[in-house]
Order: structure tokens, then sequence, then C-alpha cells
């Protein structure tokens, strides 16, 4: 039972990591206290709920479901803009234009969550005007390039419902159909993106809870066999010695 | 001013604790013995009444021989204020939940 209870203070020295510094010391103030609560079963249930204090604070489920979020809209965006590249010849000056849009649209969704990732995107911002200016300019960002590529396709030869006219609801009729064309494969790939997403989430915290946990048993290991080792060579010298002296 | 909480059974009784001597540091396990609550039930209360600034922590200055050094807790002023208060009113509740009559059973027996 002592054994678990080291393993679970591992457990809780790398889910302290991963906290905000704010949240960090009250993980560290329950595993501080861990040593003087009586070994056993009482030691145990302390360290476990120092474990579910961890994981509360850390808001893991809110965190799983913002990646699937970000997952799917990365994986469908995506996938739509694959169904607009794929209507178009590749020596087409407009394959250009999609290629653009691809790239463009890809970097927005996934660089724009990135950079912003500390200040809150979509969530409550931090109080520096930096983070409140990313925000701002992300999602405006992201509404100027929608009515980009809206525009673009109205102005494409061969579209949906382009006819060289900027007429909103026309686009957004556009918009809608070349969505449909790809509903069932986008879900299916939002899904996959999600699920994707999520594993590579838990991968991260795998990585920073066990990686302590991993590097200390790896230790004992290695200790452990230099110990088994040792006292041969040792045996094995001072046969040698006896050898040596005995000439 | 500090704004008017709903206080659950088991803040209620971090508090009582933290009230018997508010003036001076208590570390959590204590606070556990004294209340019977798990950690996973009262670091969370703390952590909510840190951040209502009606607890303040800090930890031990010196480093102690033997063992890391703890987390301290005590009640601010206005902790005290909002301590108080709350207990008075669970006290007076539970008065009148005592005066009360009790409830007639089973009509249909008697």
């Amino acid at each position: 039972m002592d054994r678990l209870a080291l393993w679970l203070t591992w457990l809780l020295d790398g889910a302290a990591r991963l906290l905000p510094s704010g949240r960090r010391l009250w993980v560290e103030a329950v595993r501080a206290e861990a040593g003087q609560v009586p070994a056993g079963r009482q030691r145990l249930s302390w360290i476990a709920g120092g474990l579910w204090l961890a994981v509360r604070e850390a808001n893991v489920a809110r965190k799983i479901g913002y990646w699937l979020g970000i997952g799917a809209i990365a994986v469908i965006g995506g996938w739509i803009a694959w169904l607009g590249f794929l209507g178009t010849a590749a020596t087409d000056a407009e394959a250009v234009t999609d290629r653009f849009r691809i790239v463009v649209l890809l970097t927005a969704l996934v660089g724009l969550p990135w950079l912003a990732r500390r200040h809150g995107l979509f969530g409550p911002v931090g109080p520096s005007v930096i983070a409140r200016f990313v925000r701002v300019a992300g999602c405006a960002g992201l509404c100027g390039l929608g009515l980009i590529v809206l525009r673009i396709d109205a102005h494409a030869k061969g579209n949906i419902m382009g006819n060289g006219r900027f007429n909103p609801v026309e686009e957004f009729c556009g918009l809608a159909a070349r969505i449909r064309q790809g509903t069932y494969a986008g879900i299916t790939a939002g899904v996959i993106g999600g699920l994707l997403c999520t594993f590579i989430f838990l991968f991260f915290v795998f990585l920073i809870v066990l990686g302590p946990l991993i590097g200390v048993l790896g230790g004992r290991v290695g200790a452990a066999l230099a110990a088994d080792h040792l006292p041969s060579r040792r045996t094995d010298r001072s046969i040698s010695a006896d050898l040596f002296i005995s000439d | 001013m500090p704004q008017p909480v709903r206080l659950s059974v088991q803040t209620l009784e971090v508090l009582s604790a933290l009230t018997t001597e508010p003036s001076s540091w208590r570390h959590g396990y204590d606070l556990a013995r004294e209340t019977g609550l798990k950690s996973g039930t009262l670091y969370p209360i703390l952590i909510r009444l840190a951040d209502r600034k009606l607890v303040e922590a800090r930890w031990e200055d010196e480093q102690p021989a033997g063992r890391p050094r703890r987390h301290l807790y005590r009640l601010t002023s206005d902790g005290v204020a909002v301590a108080s208060e709350a207990l008075a009113t669970a006290a007076a509740k539970r008065r009148t939940a005592a005066a009360a009559p009790a409830p007639r059973l089973a009509r249909g027996n008697s």
C-alpha cells in the first residue's frame, strides 16, 4: 500500500504541472501534507483527493471538449476547402485561388488559436490589451476571410451560384450548397479530427503526468541492475588482486 | 463589503473550524481532522474561499526538518464577518427546526 501511495504521490507531482501557477500551489499544498497523514488507507485517500483536485482545477473535461471542437472545425473547414479544390483543374488559374484559400483557411484555423491560446480564445480573455487585441483581431480576421471566400465563390467560373454580381443571399446559398455536398463526409472527418486532437491532447497529458514517474522508475531499475552487477565485479577484482599478490 | 454567498454545510464546517482561533494559521490536514472532510472536498472549499478573499493563505516561512513546508490558512477580516454571520444564521435555522413540532405521520392510523 505504501508503494501505491508513493506512485500516487508521483502522479500528483505530475498532475500539479498541468495547472497554472495560481492553482498549482493548492495541489502542492495537498502534496506537502501527505507525509503527515497516517500511512495506509488514510494517506491513499488524501493523495487521491489531491488528484481529484488537480483534475477538477485543470478543467480536463472542458479541455477535451475544446480540442474535440477545434479538431472538428479544422477538419470540416479543410474538407470543404478541399472539395472546392477538387472542382478546379490544376492548370486553371482558379486553382491558384483555391490553393491560396486552403493555405489561408488552415493557417487561420490552426494558427490563430495557437497564438491566442494563452489568453483564452473563445473564452474569458486576459486583462492585457494585447490579449483583447488578439481575440478581436482573430475574430475579425476570420469574418473577413469568410467574406473574401464568399466573394471569390461568387466570381469563380462554373461555381454553383456564381453569376458575377455580389448578392449576399445568393452567395450564402452557394456556400450552403457547397456545405451540403460535403455534409456526411465532413461530419465523419470532423469526428475523426476531433478524436485525433483529443488523443494528441491526452498524449501530452500522459507525457507531462507520467514523464517524471517513468524517469524515476527508469532510474530505479538502472540502480537495481547496477546493484546486481557491482558485487560480482568487486569479487572479480578481489580475486584478481589475490592472484596478483600470490604471484 | 463581500457579496452574500450561499454556503454549503461543508463550507460552514470549514468556516467554523477556522473561526475557533481566527488569528492563528491552520494547515490543511489539521482542518481535515477537525471537520472530517476529505482532501478532495476540503481544498476546493479553501480555493473558493481564497478566491472570494475570505481566506488568506501562505507557506510556512521556515523549512522544517524532516517534512516539506506546509500551506497555511486563516480567515481574513471579511472572512471573519461572513463566517460569523453565516454560522449565526445556520444556528438560528437549527434552533427553528428543533423548536418546530414534529410532523404528524400516518394520519389514518391514529
